[in-house]
């Protein structure tokens, strides 16, 4: 992975300073409220109900042991014992004191993190396929290119103050584990007929309180020209998008509103223009630099690690349902990547305690070369792991309570932070994640529903991404009390759908049933073998619909 | 003269330095929320919790209807509940 050269350091170091002195005359009262937000916010810093939340940078959800346990150090000594990833492979803290900020963000550039480009209108943190570089389905490892990307828009001038913020999602694969089509911008890595490397793009992509679906701008957009395109969308966007009403200022309304074909001609036109100029695409040499750095590893390690046999064969039906449903194929013969869930029965989805963290790291240098990857569902990566290796990763995984073997399932549940922190929320997310995923905590009846994803949001924003969930739950406020509206059909994959509101919402005593109302009319009138959202496809909502209220 | 709001409210907000949550007592401000300023005057609670904030290193002003039915000082809406009492999760 990319390994900071002595100008990125300095970067940081001098943004830090300035945070620094910035939250210091906060302090002071040099700075008002008014002039400080802007300054906190383009630092990851948030106001909660209770507290700040710093939100912490993963390019592209690839990280080492050493920034893990840096992650650990952090919870434990400015925080409360534990980290929260998020929806957009970062993490966050929940509970950081202003006037310890600047002393985390020293700690982390000390493992070469930062908090940038997390909040405010500017391009956010590009996400990726957690399995980039290791899938069997893929054209290219991405990572480089969200690499190039990262180091593009970080403090481009041109682009620090869009209309609003802007994300960026890139894979390499045929099956999407990104959700690029609900991106500002999605990039496919494909061939073409030459056989030469490229993006088919997406633009206009996203969720909110507009959920749409990214339109194809361009088929096929030769690699070397990634960076000149990319500012070109940019450039057309930064003129034209709203910046008067911040609910239409997405890109997705701007392209909405002119067509993607009109859009397109304005972007070729900018294109054209900044190809002309000549400054923008990298030469070949430095992206070569930058592509040494995601040379793949070398292949030759198995942890050896002692197993406890007595154990693994009491368990062992446990284990093969763990590994039916964590383990993924690797580009690599004798390998495989394993996802590590964070959504143990009754839990909370993607938080992690510091102990959890430091004996991870300490697996992961064990069993993965060090490296973890984050997921945009809230779910953590090995993405080394030889197969002789895999009862005794099992094994360790299980005694530190990370070993639930739900990924894919019903209780593997996105949600949101919700109103339990959330100043923007309006209904609590977490605890409802925690009654669906102890209602169908048992993995015979989890087995038996199959592939099923539920996303929950706290609110109309949809970190949870609850337009793209099979099952998706909007909390809303009804006069000051919590109310679910449920969607069916969304999917955030290739085949990319937005959810339907299936009617009236339910109270929180009542949302749990209702979900299980859907997945029992599921069962009953499913086909051999059919998904839930195949069965969603065929039968439409009418049958939910009746389920759930012709009995009232 | 103001007619009376149906409700009653307190002002909540966030000390500048680490974000807890703090109640205006009428005079100075507090974690203790039993110790709030109790108004059917939205409006002029904020007005007077206002002129303090900014000397109290405080952020985020925000009145909160409180039930009258209760004797103790609670929250009516669930997100200031959870502000009061802190998230409703084991985390």
């Amino acid at each position: 992975m990319y390994q900071y050269d002595a100008y990125d350091h300095k970067i940081l170091e001098k943004r830090i300073e300035e945070f620094r002195d910035q939250v210091n005359r906060r302090l002071s009262g040099e700075l008002s409220e008014e002039e400080f937000k802007p300054l906190r916010l383009m630092n990851g810093v948030y106001l909660q109900l209770h507290a700040y939340m710093l939100r912490v940078a993963i390019p592209y959800g690839t990280f080492t042991s050493t920034q893990l346990r840096k992650f650990a150090h952090i919870a434990r000594k400015y925080d409360r014992g534990y980290g929260h990833f998020t929806t957009r492979q970062n993490i966050q803290f929940n509970w950081p004191k202003l006037v310890d900020i600047p002393d985390i963000l020293e700690e982390l550039a000390s493992v070469e993190m930062h908090a940038i480009q997390t909040s405010g209108n500017c391009i956010r943190n590009t996400t990726s396929d957690q399995l980039a570089g290791v899938a069997v389905d893929e054209v290219a490892d991405p990572r480089p290119y969200a690499e190039i990307i990262r180091q593009w828009s970080t403090f481009h001038p041109e682009f620090a103050y869009l209309p609003r913020k802007f994300k960026i999602a890139i894979t390499g694969a045929s099956h999407d584990r990104a959700a690029i089509n609900f991106h500002d911008i999605g990039l496919e890595m494909v061939k073409n007929d030459a056989g030469k490397i490229g993006f088919k793009v997406i633009v206009g992509g996203g969720l909110g309180r507009t959920p749409i679906i990214g339109s194809v701008i361009r088929e096929f957009l030769p690699e070397r020209h990634l960076l000149s395109y990319l500012e070109a969308i940019m450039r057309a966007y930064n003129l034209d998008g709203h910046r008067d009403n911040k609910y239409k200022a997405r890109i997705k309304i701007l392209v909405k509103e002119n067509g993607i074909d009109a859009y397109r001609d304005t972007v070729e036109k900018e294109w054209e223009a900044i190809k002309h100029e000549g400054n923008t695409d990298l030469p070949e040499a430095a992206q070569q630099l930058i592509f040494n750095h995601f040379t793949p590893p070398t292949y030759t390690h198995r942890a050896r690690h002692k197993i406890d046999f007595e154990d693994f064969f009491k368990n062992q039906q446990e284990y093969a349902h763990w590994l039916s449903n964590s383990r993924h194929d690797h580009k690599v013969e004798g390998y495989a990547a394993v996802t590590i869930s964070l959504k143990p029965v009754g839990g909370i989805p993607g938080d992690i305690s510091a102990d959890q963290m430091d004996k991870l790291a300490d697996l992961a240098d064990v069993f993965s070369l060090g490296e973890i990857r984050s997921t945009h569902e809230q779910n953590l990566v090995f993405a080394h792991v030889h197969e002789d290796d895999l009862p005794a990763l099992w094994q360790e995984l299980d005694k530190i309570g990370l070993a639930t073997p739900n990924h894919g399932l019903i209780s593997d549940i996105i949600a949101c932070p919700g109103l339990d922190y959330c100043a923007l929320a309006n209904a609590r997310s977490i605890p409802v994640a925690q009654q669906i995923s102890e209602r169908f905590g048992s993995d015979e009846r989890a087995k038996e529903i199959g592939e099923l994803k539920i996303k929950i949001s706290g609110c109309i924003n949809a970190c949870a991404h609850h337009h793209v969930g099979h099952i998706g739950i909007l909390g809303v406020d009804k006069k000051g009390v919590e109310s679910y509206q449920l969607l069916l059909g969304g999917n955030a994959d290739e085949n990319a759908s937005v959810g339907k509101i299936l009617g009236p919402g339910f109270s929180e005593d009542e949302i749990v049933d209702a979900v299980e109302t859907v997945v029992d009319t599921y069962l009953a009138l499913r086909e051999d073998g059919e998904s839930f959202l195949d069965a969603y496809k065929r039968l439409g909502a009418e049958p939910f619909k009746g389920a759930l209220y012709d009995a009232n | 003269m103001r007619a009376r709001d149906k409700n009653q409210y307190i002002a909540t907000a966030n000390q500048l330095h680490d974000g807890a949550v703090v109640y205006f007592t009428g005079k100075y401000w507090s974690q203790d929320i039993e110790q709030s300023f109790v108004t059917w005057d939205s409006d002029f609670l904020l007005k007077l919790a206002e002129e303090t904030i900014e000397k109290e290193n405080l952020i985020s002003l925000e009145a909160a209807k409180i039930d009258e039915n209760d004797p103790s000082i609670s929250p009516i809406s669930m997100r200031e509940k959870i502000k009061a009492a802190g998230p409703s999760i084991n985390y």
